[in-house]
C-alpha cells in the first residue's frame, strides 16, 4: 500500500504545468524520432539531453523517458506504412503490420499499436511501481565494497552486449573507462588523461559524447548508407481510418497480456533489450494462437504482442537503472547520464534521499503513457506525413538542432567539435562492429567504480580482502567472473560451430 | 578496405592504451599514504585496452571474422566531408556567432547529402528550411531557455 499512496502522491506532482509540458514535448519528439527510419530512442534521449537537463529536476527525467516510450511507439508507424522498422524492437512488426497495410488495413494496425502499447505499458508501469522499492530496500545493505563489486557486475554484462566478437566490446569498455577518467581525478584532484588539449582538462561532457555517438552517428549510416529519401508510401490512410477499434482490443486482449508480461521479464535483465522482447512475444502469440498459420500474413495478433512486449520492456528496464543505478540499454545508459548531471545519483539511495522525484518521475510516465494514447491518435496522419519529408532536408534541420544543443550545455562551441569526433568514432563502431553500449557504460559507470575501488581500499589500508569479506561483495564478484567466462565459452563454442 | 581500416583501428586503441599507460605512471601508482594513486587506475584500464587491442589486431589479420558489410568509398567520402565541413563552421563560430553557424551547417549538410541531385527549387527549399530552423531554435534557447548566444563579428 506505500507504493500506491507514493505513486499517488507522485502523479498529483507530476501534475504540474513544468512537469506536463515537459513529458509532452518528450513524447512528441520520441514520436518524431521513432517514426524517422534508422533514428531509435537511444539517439532521441541523446539529442534532446540537453534540452532536458535544462529543465532540471523530474521534469528532465520525465522528458528523456517520454523520448523512450514515444519512440518506441513511433517505430511502429513506419514499420506498418513503410515495412522499415523505425529501430530494431520494430522489426517484428512489420511482418504482420505491413502485410495489414498492404491490404488496405493500415488504420487497424496502427490502431491496435497504439491499444497494445498502452496496455504494454501500463503493466510495465505496474511492475516497475512495485518492484522498484523493494529491490532498492535490499540494495541498502550495500556499503562501498558491494557498490564496486556492482559495478564490476554490470560492467560484465558487455560480455552480454558486445555480438559476436567479445574482444572488440572489451575493447570499446576501456575506452569507456579512459573516457570517464578525462578530466579531475575523483578523489586526488590532478587533471588526467586530457591529451594536451585545454578543453579536455576539466573532463568530457557525457551528453557531448553520447550525442555524438548516437545522434550523429546514426544520421550518417543512415542518410548516406541507405541514400533514404523515402518517397511516399504505398498507401495513404484516412484519418477515420485510424481510430482504433475496440473489438480488435477485445480480440487481441490475451496476445497483448502475454505480450506484456515477457516484456516486462525481458526488460530487467540488463543487456537483453526490447528487440528479444519482441521476438520472444511474437513467438510466443504465434505459438499459443489457434491461427497460427495467419502470423506473417497479417494477423493482428502479430502487432498487438510484439508492440505490447516493446513497451512493457521499455518501462521495466528502468528497473534495474533506478534501483542499482544499473543502465541495461543504450538508451537507460543516455537516461543514467541525465540523472548524473541534474545531480542525482540513481541507485537505493535515490529513494530515501529523493523520494518526491523518484515518485514525482514515476507519476509522469503513467501520464505520459495515457498522453501517448490521445497524443497517436491525433497525431499519426501527421507522423505518417513526416516520412515524405526528404531525409535531405529532415536530416540537415537534425544537424541544426544538435549544435544549439551541444553549444547550449556548457556555452562551448569547442563541444560541437568533441560532438562531431564522436560521431566519427561511433561511424567507425558502427562499421567495424565495435558495440557502443560498452563505451557509454564505461564512461558512466567508470568514475563510480574506481571511486568506490579506492574508497575500499583507503578504508582497508590497501588490503583487496575488502571485497571478498563482505559475502554480498564476493557473491557479486563471483556472478562478475561466472558472467564473464560462461559468455567467453559460448562465444569459443559458437566460434568453433562455425569452423567445422 | 574494411579489414585494412579495422586493423588500423585496432592498432590505434592499442597505442592509446599505451599512452594510458605511461600517463598513469607519471601520476603515480601509490599515493602519499600507500593508498593506491591517481594512476592506479589508468594504468590497469591501459593495459587491458593493449591486451584487447593486441587480439583485435591479431583477429584482424586472421580473417576469420567477416566484416557483414564494406564500406561504400562514395558514402566514407561524404562522411568525411560533412564531418570537416562541419568541423571548420564549428572552428569558425566565435567570429560567425551560433545563428550563421547553425544557418551555414544545415545548408553545408542539406548540399552535400543531395550532392549530385541538387536543383534550383531543392536551393531554395534548404535555404529557407536553415533559417526558419535557425529561428525556431534561437528562439527556443535564447528566449525560452535563456541561453547566452555566441555573437559573431556581425553582431548577431
Amino acid at each position: 500500500m506505500d507504493s500506491l499512496e507514493l505513486l499517488l502522491g507522485g502523479i498529483q506532482s507530476a501534475l504540474t504545468i513544468k512537469v506536463l509540458t515537459a513529458t509532452l514535448i518528450g513524447v512528441l519528439v520520441g514520436l518524431v524520432i521513432g517514426v524517422l527510419p534508422g533514428l531509435g530512442p537511444s539517439a532521441g534521449v541523446a539529442i534532446l539531453l540537453p534540452f532536458a537537463v535544462s529543465l532540471g529536476g523530474s521534469a528532465a527525467i520525465a522528458a528523456l523517458a517520454g523520448v523512450y516510450y514515444g519512440a518506441m511507439y513511433g517505430g511502429a508507424v513506419t514499420s506498418i506504412l513503410l515495412g522499415i522498422p523505425g529501430d530494431a524492437p520494430s522489426i517484428m512488426t512489420v511482418l504482420d503490420g505491413h502485410a495489414m497495410a498492404k491490404r488496405g488495413e493500415a488504420g487497424r494496425a496502427l490502431g491496435i499499436t497504439v491499444f497494445a502499447s498502452f496496455t504494454g505499458g501500463l503493466i510495465g508501469l505496474i511492475f516497475l511501481t512495485f518492484l522498484a522499492p523493494f529491490i532498492s530496500k535490499a540494495a541498502l545493505h550495500f556499503g562501498t565494497a558491494e557498490m564496486a563489486s556492482l559495478m564490476l557486475l554490470s560492467l560484465s554484462f558487455v560480455a552480454v552486449l558486445s555480438g559476436r566478437n567479445i574482444f572488440k566490446g572489451f575493447a570499446a569498455l576501456c575506452i569507456g573507462l579512459i573516457l570517464g577518467m578525462v578530466g579531475l581525478d575523483p578523489i586526488a584532484g590532478p587533471s588526467r588523461i586530457n591529451f594536451g588539449i585545454y578543453g579536455l582538462i576539466d573532463g568530457l561532457d557525457f551528453a557531448v559524447v553520447a550525442i555524438g555517438l548516437f545522434g550523429f552517428s546514426e544520421i550518417f549510416n543512415t542518410m548516406l548508407n541507405k541514400g533514404l529519401d523515402i518517397e511516399s508510401p504505398d498507401m495513404r490512410p484516412t484519418f477515420r481510418s485510424l481510430m482504433p477499434r475496440l473489438s480488435d482490443f477485445l480480440a487481441t486482449k490475451w496476445s497483448q497480456l502475454s505480450g506484456s508480461i515477457i516484456g516486462c521479464f525481458i526488460g530487467i535483465l540488463p543487456g537483453v533489450g526490447a528487440t528479444t522482447a519482441t521476438i520472444m512475444a511474437y513467438a510466443a502469440a504465434k505459438k499459443f494462437s489457434k491461427n497460427s498459420d495467419e502470423f506473417g500474413k497479417g494477423s493482428i495478433d502479430g502487432v498487438a504482442s510484439p508492440e505490447a512486449a516493446n513497451n512493457s520492456s521499455s518501462y521495466s528496464s528502468m528497473i534495474p537503472l533506478f534501483t542499482l543505478g544499473i543502465p541495461g540499454s543504450a538508451t537507460t545508459a543516455v537516461i543514467l547520464g541525465g540523472l548524473l548531471m541534474i545531480g542525482l545519483q540513481p541507485g537505493p539511495m535515490l529513494f530515501i534521499n529523493n523520494p518526491d522525484f523518484v515518485w514525482t518521475v514515476f507519476g509522469s510516465f503513467y501520464i505520459g503513457n495515457l498522453m501517448l494514447v490521445f497524443i497517436t491518435i491525433l497525431a499519426i496522419p501527421a507522423l505518417a506525413s513526416i516520412m515524405l519529408v526528404k531525409m535531405r532536408i529532415l536530416y540537415p534541420i537534425i544537424f541544426g538542432i544538435i549544435i544549439y544543443g551541444v553549444y547550449s550545455i556548457n556555452l562551448s562551441p569547442f563541444d560541437i567539435g568533441v560532438a562531431l569526433f564522436f560521431g566519427l568514432v561511433g561511424y567507425l563502431f558502427m562499421k567495424l562492429e565495435y558495440p557502443m553500449v560498452p563505451l557509454i557504460l564505461g564512461m558512466v559507470l567508470g568514475p563510480m567504480l574506481e571511486r568506490g575501488i579506492r574508497r575500499t581500499l583507503i578504508a582497508s589500508d590497501g588490503s583487496f580482502a575488502a571485497f571478498f569479506d563482505r559475502p554480498i561483495s564476493l557473491i557479486l564478484l563471483l556472478m562478475t567472473a561466472a558472467m564473464i567466462l560462461i559468455q567467453i565459452f559460448m562465444k569459443y563454442r559458437e566460434m568453433r560451430r562455425m569452423k567445422t | 578496405m574494411l579489414k585494412k581500416i579495422d586493423f588500423g583501428f585496432a592498432v590505434t586503441l592499442l597505442i592509446l592504451g599505451a599512452y594510458v599507460v605511461l600517463e598513469g605512471f607519471s601520476y603515480g601508482i601509490a599515493g602519499a599514504d600507500g593508498q593506491p594513486g591517481s594512476g592506479h587506475f589508468p594504468i590497469a584500464v591501459g593495459f587491458a585496452l593493449i591486451f584487447f587491442s593486441a587480439i583485435n589486431v591479431v583477429r584482424s589479420r586472421i580473417d576469420y571474422l567477416s566484416m557483414k558489410e564494406e564500406f561504400n568509398l562514395l558514402v566514407t567520402k561524404r562522411m568525411l566531408l560533412i564531418l570537416l565541413g562541419n568541423g571548420l563552421i564549428v572552428g569558425l563560430m566565435s567570429f560567425l556567432g551560433i545563428i550563421l553557424s547553425a544557418i551555414l551547417s544545415i545548408m553545408f549538410t542539406g548540399f552535400v547529402i543531395a550532392w549530385g541531385g541538387i536543383d534550383k527549387r531543392f536551393v531554395i527549399q534548404l535555404i529557407t528550411v536553415s533559417v526558419v530552423t535557425t529561428f525556431i531554435l534561437h528562439v527556443l534557447f535564447v528566449r525560452v531557455l535563456r541561453v547566452q548566444p555566441l555573437v559573431g563579428i556581425f553582431g548577431f
